[in-house]
């Protein structure tokens, strides 16, 4: 009898060796189509700092540093000024956490977190972000944390491969807000039929019962 | 004892046998369905006819907006494949409403109907002409693609099948010389014939070809083709005597790479011919 499972045994690690690794055939294209807003619209709402929702960006990480593209421009006149600073804002932040939530209610995408800091007095800063993974005509949606705590939404001047301008009239916690989901992989298009393992199971089972059954005929 | 041990061993022989008979069961309806699906596939083949072959004529070159043309071209009569036409009519009234083009790589399996679903872009990637699903699904491309094969770069999908059908036979550019003897793909539309010349055929990473590269500008499809042909890869399989421009339009043919599901296998072609069918009836 012990030979007889040891056979068995020995027999479906032989096969399972052999057989390739399958799935079920893909579901989708990686995410869903997009809603089809191509526009740049906004959301009523608006999140509320403070927020207990947990930080949710959907898959995307948030990288540590993000780049200025080229120049920033000051109240119309362009400037490489150096004072800008850029830092990475904790998930853990108050800002971050109401602005994950915001976005995960408005089936959105947390692109970038980060807190801009430029000590100029100013009216009007445009500045030219480095934002990778961002396509030319993007639905982006950039949450600014004001002084007076209140949120305000800002349509990008313009959202080009990898660059997103945007104009603020303060400066503060940012959040930059994908409203596109758009499939990030193609289709799996391989064959993960399961005809390789049903063959070997038959076999498996093939030998299973003619020893099973010389051992109850003996 | 030995009575309880012969029970044991009947048991075992008789679920062994179950087993068996259900997974033979399961491959004999596997190899079913797919023979199914090939003789579909063979009968709408079948239903492509050919024109009869004009004469040389220039009003054979077609009238819509020039092509790129660096490429030597072959006589169009001594290209019998032109001169195949499918009757879409037909096809989307009793086979698939969805169907919209016709793809044809001669000398390879890949013979098939090009559909596009109105409102879900992976349903062809796991339903059949006859609305049943799984293995093979269709040839397709996504909604972001325009059916008139107008876009910079349209993409075409299809299922690396084991069994040779569908987008396999895209791997026998995997061998170099397979593509001076087979450098072209053709296109059938309801009313005109693209022909394209293959430029590369290379391994890449799974990213959506649509949604990471900016086809929108001429510096974005410039960086685009830079990329194809910068590609250093000792698998990837380059024309660089083809000349492709950023107003060239192209097509991508995509699929996977044996069980590498992080890699998709490309072949790329430019349109250097761009008929319509009324020309090569006159």
């Amino acid at each position: 009898m012990k030979k007889f499972f040891a056979l068995l045994c020995a027999g479906v690690m032989a096969c399972s060796m052999s057989m390739m690794a399958f799935a079920a055939p893909s579901q989708t294209t990686g995410t869903t189509t997009p809603s089809g807003n191509k526009s740049q619209t906004t959301s009523t709402s608006t999140p509320t700092a403070g927020s207990s929702t947990a930080v949710n960006t959907n898959g995307h990480s948030t990288v540590d540093s993000v780049k200025v593209w080229s120049n920033i421009i000051i109240d119309g006149v362009e400037t490489s000024n150096t004072s800008l600073t850029i830092e990475a804002l904790p998930a853990t932040s108050e800002a971050a956490i109401a602005a994950a939530s915001w976005a995960v209610a408005n089936n959105g995408t947390v692109l970038q977190m980060i807190d801009v800091k430029l000590p100029t007095t100013f009216s009007k800063v445009t500045i030219p972000f480095n934002l990778t993974n961002v396509m030319a005509g993007q639905n982006i949606i950039v949450l600014h944390l004001k002084a007076d705590g209140q949120w305000e939404q800002i349509v990008p001047d313009k959202v080009e491969n990898g660059k997103v301008t945007v104009t603020f009239s303060s400066l503060s916690p940012v959040i930059f807000v994908s409203l596109d989901k758009v499939p990030v992989k193609a289709p799996k298009t391989g064959d993960t039929n399961a005809v390789p393992f049903a063959a070997a199971t038959a076999v498996v089972a093939g030998v299973g019962a003619v020893v099973a059954a010389r051992k109850f005929f003996n | 004892m030995k009575k309880n041990n012969s029970v044991i061993y009947l048991i075992i022989t008789g679920v062994c046998l179950v087993i068996m008979v259900l997974a033979i069961a399961f491959i004999l309806k596997y190899y079913k369905n797919a023979s199914e699906k090939e003789a579909m596939y063979e009968s709408l083949q079948a239903s492509m006819t050919g024109l009869p072959l004009p004469s040389p004529a220039p009003s054979a070159a077609s009238t819509a907006p020039p092509v790129a043309t660096a490429t030597p071209m072959p006589e169009l009569p001594e290209d019998e494949a032109i001169f195949r036409t499918v009757d879409f009519a037909a096809l989307q009234e009793d086979t698939c409403a969805d169907i919209y083009a016709w793809i044809s790589i001669p000398d390879t399996r890949i013979d098939y109907p090009v559909l596009q679903h109105p409102s879900d872009d992976s349903y062809y990637l796991n339903y059949n002409l006859d609305g049943s699903k799984g293995y093979p699904g269709c040839i397709y491309t996504e909604m972001e693609n325009n059916k008139d094969f107008s876009d910079f770069n349209t993409v075409i999908y299809g299922h690396n099948m084991k069994d040779g059908s569908m987008f396999h036979d895209l791997h026998n550019y995997e061998d170099e010389i397979f593509l001076p003897d087979h450098p072209y793909v053709y296109i059938y539309t309801p009313d005109r014939v693209l022909r394209y010349r293959i430029f590369a055929a290379y391994s890449y990473d799974d990213r959506h070809l649509l949604y990471s590269f900016d086809y929108a500008t001429l510096e974005g499809r410039s960086g685009y083709l830079s990329e194809i042909f910068n590609i250093r890869s000792m698998s990837a399989v380059l024309d660089d005597q083809v000349e492709v421009t950023s107003e060239d339009r192209l097509i991508t043919l995509s699929t996977c790479v044996g069980n590498q599901s992080e890699k998709r296998y490309l072949v790329q072609a430019v349109l250097v011919n761009d008929i319509l069918i009324s020309d090569i009836n006159e």
